[in-house]
């Protein structure tokens, strides 16, 4: 019996050891990605490297107008997705009564979160590029990063609204306001972190993606601010696409690590703020 | 009586279907996004089904000559996702017991929130990564001239999944309320007999909606994989051989969509891969959103 | 208020019970959650047969120990004790470097049933992998506990259903039937009737009895009749510290403190 049990010990110091192998590998490659990125992008960072624009095709130079390029897409992508999420949450939440039609959007919803990236590019490309004949426009890809940023958004402010207690909406239709004035008098304001925390999650991915825009938004140089909706801008994303294929020129490379340090700082920045008011707003709502 | 009534009712009733109508109107647009989107694709893929030469099964691709064989790029797929899963998944789930079953919830929160900011970086970042290391690294190891090989793919891809798997598979083996634990354990089972019997039945739809989700994410993955597989349409010959230079559909799309003509068979067939990539990455949410549910049912 | 060290000397389970070991002893025993002391400097012995009942207020404690006694307290990350507590003669900590031995012997049952995710009679067999047995010893070994807990006619032509069929109250019962088959030379029971239907309250209460007979049973009850009905010894907690402790009659009786008299008899009055 003894001999029965010391093999059922040693059986478990084993799977401990598996264990923590395990998440040592995990730890490595956590510190080693992060490390990598940290380190080699100082190398390269400068007050120059942020305000001065890309020459030489990238390779020296800064990535001012990549920046400002990532920026003005994404912004305005959150700007095209605020009313829309909005509308559709509210709608969810307070005016669909029918559960078919509830979960035929839901699973809309999921899918659309499902659909790869690349084929975001694909569906610009043709349907905005081609089909509309807009050309090439920062425009058209900020409307596609809106698309891939909804299901986030529309998500995060239904599960907002959905944990208001019903009995505050109770009290306020008992006191008699109509159903829209529910909405903006308690809905509203009770779930408005939810909208916001949703908006930042989603900006935070829709910066960093490469594969929706490179066909339809971008042009790699001589780029500047646009002067209207139908230019390409550069982007951090296609920026270090562009860059990490010359990957035998160290100088481009070098760039790359930098661009892509402050597109990492960025994201950062987005999903920080996220948490933060996450954080902060529910606390307040819940009071 | 009627003294009463102090706002007229229409007023009402008018701003009442003003916000309605926003809302309705809304809604009816994301669904609307949802099918034009799909729909383009159908549409667009239209020409080379109805092309009756063009090989679409088949295994040359060759535009110039009007064969457009997706299986390479189709197998590519699946090899790479097999070899990122393969390496995602047991790591990826060993790593998860630990972080679910330790007792410091300090470690717990530092490591969540560690894999949240890895989770966060961009895979063109990813990419870079696999440029500047891995794909040097790999032709070192395997004595090859060029690292941009299937294997190193599959590898970056694996790192990149990583995250995801791990946060998802830790939250479901949480799940499992203490007592299962407490009562394992009283039995006079040990940690690894606990776990085997007691927690993975328990959490295993969890498990496998976290795997679902981690799949599709590397079906859909396109910039980190199309720098380092070597853009080769071709089966890997021998078939299995993770050392030969290959495609996936997203890579393919990622290189050739902006040499192809619109409205030409090249486009089409392009087209016709990204539908398939789409209809396959929907079907595995929807099946991992349904084993997530199964697992809030159980518990 | 200072813990009385006694030797319980059991109503009608053993005549002289001092002269034996004890099955358990706690000496200047207190435990903590985090900064906060649970339980503060209670010494027991308990002798090796017999049922103890834990009864007090919430909070007293009463889980508590029971919860040190074999070590799955540990598995909380900011609970610890001091002092110290010998379980069948050996030390609870040293005495057992593999924690899964001290837990074979100390059988558990929480306030909860909890099946595991697998037919009724694999539930039964989990505890008996230490056992080198064979299928028709394993069979019968099952047998014999769900009998105990009065289980198996209810249960014997379906034993390789989902044990999540069960009702709640046949799951507490598996539960014990399913500790049982270790055959603990201790066990632990941690409010089992709480959350259950009265008629396997009943069946559990006659299987405290039963097994009171051949070893010790700790058991912690809020219901005051219960611990009436089926104790030998009472040790009444409040605020993490012993107030008093004693057989039965003394306990349910007027020569009782006057604390613990008024905590038994307002008890009652809530039921």
């Amino acid at each position: 019996m003894s001999e029965r049990v010391n093999i059922r010990r040693v059986q478990e110091k084993c799977f401990a050891f598996i264990l923590r192998a395990s998440l040592a590998l995990c730890g490595g490659v956590l510190v080693f990605l992060l490390g990598s990125i940290v380190v080699k992008g100082f190398g390269s960072l400068s007050l120059d490297f942020f305000f001065t624009p890309a020459k030489d095709f990238g390779k020296s130079g800064g990535v001012i107008y990549q920046i400002l390029g990532s920026l003005l897409m994404v912004v305005a992508a959150a700007v095209l997705v605020l009313p829309l999420a909005l509308g559709t949450a509210i709608f969810q939440i307070s005016y669909n009564a029918r559960p078919k039609i509830r979960y035929v959007l839901e699973q809309s919803l999921y899918a659309l979160n499902a659909i790869p990236s690349i084929t975001y590019g694909l569906f610009g490309l043709i349907f905005f590029v081609n089909v509309l004949n807009t050309g090439i426009s920062w425009f058209v890809g900020a409307v596609i990063l809106a698309i891939m940023i909804l299901p986030t958004a529309i998500l995060s402010t239904y599960q907002a609204m959905a944990a208001i207690p019903k009995t505050y909406q109770e009290n306020a239709a008992a006191l008699g306001l109509t159903k829209a004035q529910v909405i903006r008098r308690v809905t509203l304001p009770q779930s408005f972190h939810g909208l916001v925390t949703g908006l930042l999650i989603g900006l935070a991915r829709a910066i960093g993606e490469t594969a929706p825009i490179m066909f339809i938004a971008t042009a790699f140089s001589g780029v500047t601010v646009p002067q209207s909706l139908v230019e390409p801008v550069s982007t951090l994303p296609t920026h270090i696409l562009e860059l990490a294929q010359q990957s035998t020129d160290p100088q481009a490379l070098q760039n790359a690590w930098g661009a892509s340090l402050i597109l990492v700082g960025l994201v950062a920045g987005f999903s920080g703020l996220a948490l933060l008011i996450r954080s902060r707003l529910s606390s307040e709502g819940r009071k | 009586m009627s003294v009463i009534t102090l706002n007229p009712p229409s007023s009402r009733k008018y701003r009442f279907s003003g916000t309605q109508a926003y809302c309705f109107a809304s809604a009816a647009l994301s669904i609307l996004i949802v099918g034009t989107i799909l729909l383009t694709l159908l549409v667009q893929s239209g020409p080379i089904l109805l092309t009756g030469n063009a090989d679409i099964i088949g295994t040359k691709w060759n535009p110039s000559d009007g064969k457009f064989g997706i299986l390479p790029m189709l197998f590519g797929s699946v090899f790479v996702m097999s070899i990122a899963v393969s390496i995602a998944f047991p790591v990826g789930l060993m790593a998860a017991v630990y972080i679910a079953e330790t007792r410091s919830s300090k470690l717990r929160r530092v490591l969540k929130s560690t894999l949240e900011i890895l989770a966060g970086i961009p895979s063109i970042v990813y990419g870079l990564i696999g440029v500047t290391y891995l794909n040097i690294w790999i032709a070192d190891l395997f004595d090859l001239q060029s690292g941009r090989i299937i294997l190193t793919a599959g590898i970056l891809l694996g790192i990149m999944i990583l995250p995801t798997f791990l946060t998802l598979t830790e939250d479901a083996i949480s799940a499992v309320p203490v007592k299962y634990r407490e009562n394992a354990k009283s039995l006079g089972l040990y940690r690894h007999e606990v776990f085997l019997s007691i927690i993975l039945p328990k959490a295993k739809s969890g498990i496998a909606g976290a795997g679902l989700l981690a799949l599709g994410r590397a079906l859909g993955e396109t910039m980190a994989v199309m720098l380092v597989i070597g853009s080769l349409d071709r089966l890997p010959s021998p078939l299995l051989n993770p050392l030969s230079s290959g495609q996936t559909i997203t890579s393919k799309l990622g290189r050739e969509v902006t040499e192809s003509a619109f409205g030409s068979p090249h486009f089409s067939a392009l087209v016709f891969m990204g539908l398939l990539l789409v209809l396959i990455t929907i079907f595995l949410t929807i099946a991992s959103r349904y084993l997530f549910r199964q697992k809030d049912q159980h518990v | 208020m200072s813990s009385p060290k006694l030797s319980l000397v059991s109503g009608h389970s053993s005549a002289d019970s001092s002269a034996e070991p004890h099955c358990i002893h706690m000496d200047g025993f207190s435990a903590y959650y985090g900064d906060n002391c649970i339980v503060s400097d209670v010494n027991l012995r308990l002798p090796p047969k017999g049922v103890t009942c834990l009864i007090g207020p919430s909070g007293a404690g009463k889980s508590t120990i029971l919860r040190w006694l074999n070590r799955i307290n540990e598995e909380s990350e900011r609970a610890s004790f001091s002092g110290k507590i010998e379980v069948l003669g050996r030390d609870v900590l040293k005495g057992y470097p593999d924690v899964t031995e001290l837990r074979r012997k100390v059988g558990m049952v929480f306030q909860q049933p909890c099946v595991f995710p697998c037919s009724i009679y694999d539930n039964m067999l989990m505890g008996l992998r230490s056992r080198k047995l064979s299928k028709g010893e394993a069979r019968s070994i099952i047998e014999q506990s769900l009998k105990a807990a009065s289980l198996w006619d209810e249960v014997s032509h379906r034993l390789a259903q989902p044990a999540s069929a069960l009702s709640l109250g046949q799951q507490q019962r598996l539960c014990l039937a399913r500790a049982l088959v270790l055959e603990p030379e201790v066990l632990l029971l941690d409010e089992p009737t709480a959350s259950i239907d009265p008629v396997s309250s009943r069946a559990i209460e006659a299987f405290v009895i039963e097994q009171g007979r051949e070893i010790p049973i700790i058991m912690v009850t809020h219901n005051i009749g219960q611990a009436k009905r089926i104790s030998d010894h009472v040790i009444f907690l409040c605020d993490g510290q012993i107030v008093e402790q004693g057989t039965r009659a003394h306990m349910f009786s007027m020569r009782s403190a006057e604390k613990t008299r008024t905590y038994i008899t307002e008890e009652f009055c809530d039921c």
